[in-house]
């Protein structure tokens, strides 16, 4: 390829760029409750379809399906059975947890909708769909779904 | 237990800081970049029609031709158009809401590429389609291949 600009150089540049940025989110009325639950109370709450009786956690406004107002919240016991996960081995900016960690989806007894949340006091090489699972709080709490340190195997 | 909703006067905000570093090879742009830091604006240059192109591109969008031929584009152009923010907007290489007291603006260069930038002149009523307009760069030990290698375009009297 020929140039005819020859003092100016075609060595690669390699550009580094930092990006910043600062978003701040609300969770809104539904997550605020939800959250507020678990920071005062250590207790993980599931809202109510008024339609289809389908129990949500997290729980959410309106209903997917029958697109209802949802307002009836239930407290749930925190239990539930492990119905998926997978093993996180890349460490990346920001992750909550040092790897290797598990993560998975837990549904509630009382719930109808699965939950995704870290695995901890597990073997990673021994998960099993379907153990039972129990929340562990952290002792400081700030209103985060992170005030659940992780679910750990129910005694 | 259930209990209905009501109005909760806390409302739980999350801020998410984050700054991530981002590396990338220039590739074919690499001569633009070299040409800023020497304080010299380069454009591909299409050999079909002579349309000149910022930030250079190997293939022309137009006539789909490859193009090879570099052209100076000199320290000068023309104002094209302008806009002035008037409210704080975030800036992703600090993380913060700032001020933007500068208008942004494209000029068309003496070698007829176009390209953006900030103008120096605040006053968006001073502004006229067509006014001459004249590169200012940073210093050469504070430049590093980018756009904003060139810190803003002042006006020029003719």
């Amino acid at each position: 390829m020929s140039h005819n600009i020859p003092e100016i150089s075609e060595e690669p540049v390699i550009a580094e760029v930092v990006s910043h940025s600062n978003f701040q989110v609300s969770v809104g009325a539904t997550g605020t409750k939800f959250l507020k639950e678990i920071r005062d109370n250590k207790t993980i709450m599931g809202i109510k379809c008024p339609s289809c009786k389908k129990v949500y956690v997290p729980p959410r406004s309106h209903c997917p399906i029958c697109f209802d107002r949802m307002s009836e919240w239930v407290a749930l016991s925190g239990k539930g059975s492990l119905t998926s996960y997978t093993i996180v081995r890349y460490p990346e900016p920001y992750m909550p947890k040092k790897t290797p960690y598990a993560y998975g989806i837990i549904q509630l007894d009382g719930a109808d909708t699965g939950m995704a949340h870290f695995l901890g006091e597990v073997d990673l090489d021994k998960i099993e769909i379907g153990v039972r699972l129990e929340p562990v709080f952290k002792e400081e709490r700030e209103g985060s779904i992170l005030d659940i340190d992780y679910f750990k195997p129910s005694s | 237990m259930s209990t209905e909703q009501t109005q909760d006067p806390e409302f739980i905000q999350f801020r998410y800081p984050r700054e991530l570093l981002y590396t990338h090879a220039l590739g074919y742009q690499s001569k633009f970049a070299n040409g800023l830091k020497q304080g010299r604006i380069l454009a591909t240059k299409c050999p079909v029609d002579g349309r000149c192109t910022i930030p250079p591109r190997i293939v022309c969008p137009f006539h789909h031709i490859k193009q090879t031929e570099w052209v100076d584009q000199g320290q000068r152009g023309r104002l094209v158009s302008a806009f002035k923010i008037n409210f704080p907007m975030f800036n992703s290489r600090t993380g913060e809401l700032q001020n933007w007291e500068n208008p942004i603006i494209a000029v068309e260069l003496e070698g007829g590429a176009r390209m953006d930038g900030w103008c120096s002149e605040t006053d968006p009523e001073k502004l006229k389609t067509g006014m001459l307009l004249e590169a200012v760069w940073r210093p050469p030990e504070e430049r590093q291949g980018r756009a904003d290698d060139i810190l803003h375009w002042s006006p020029v009297e003719e």
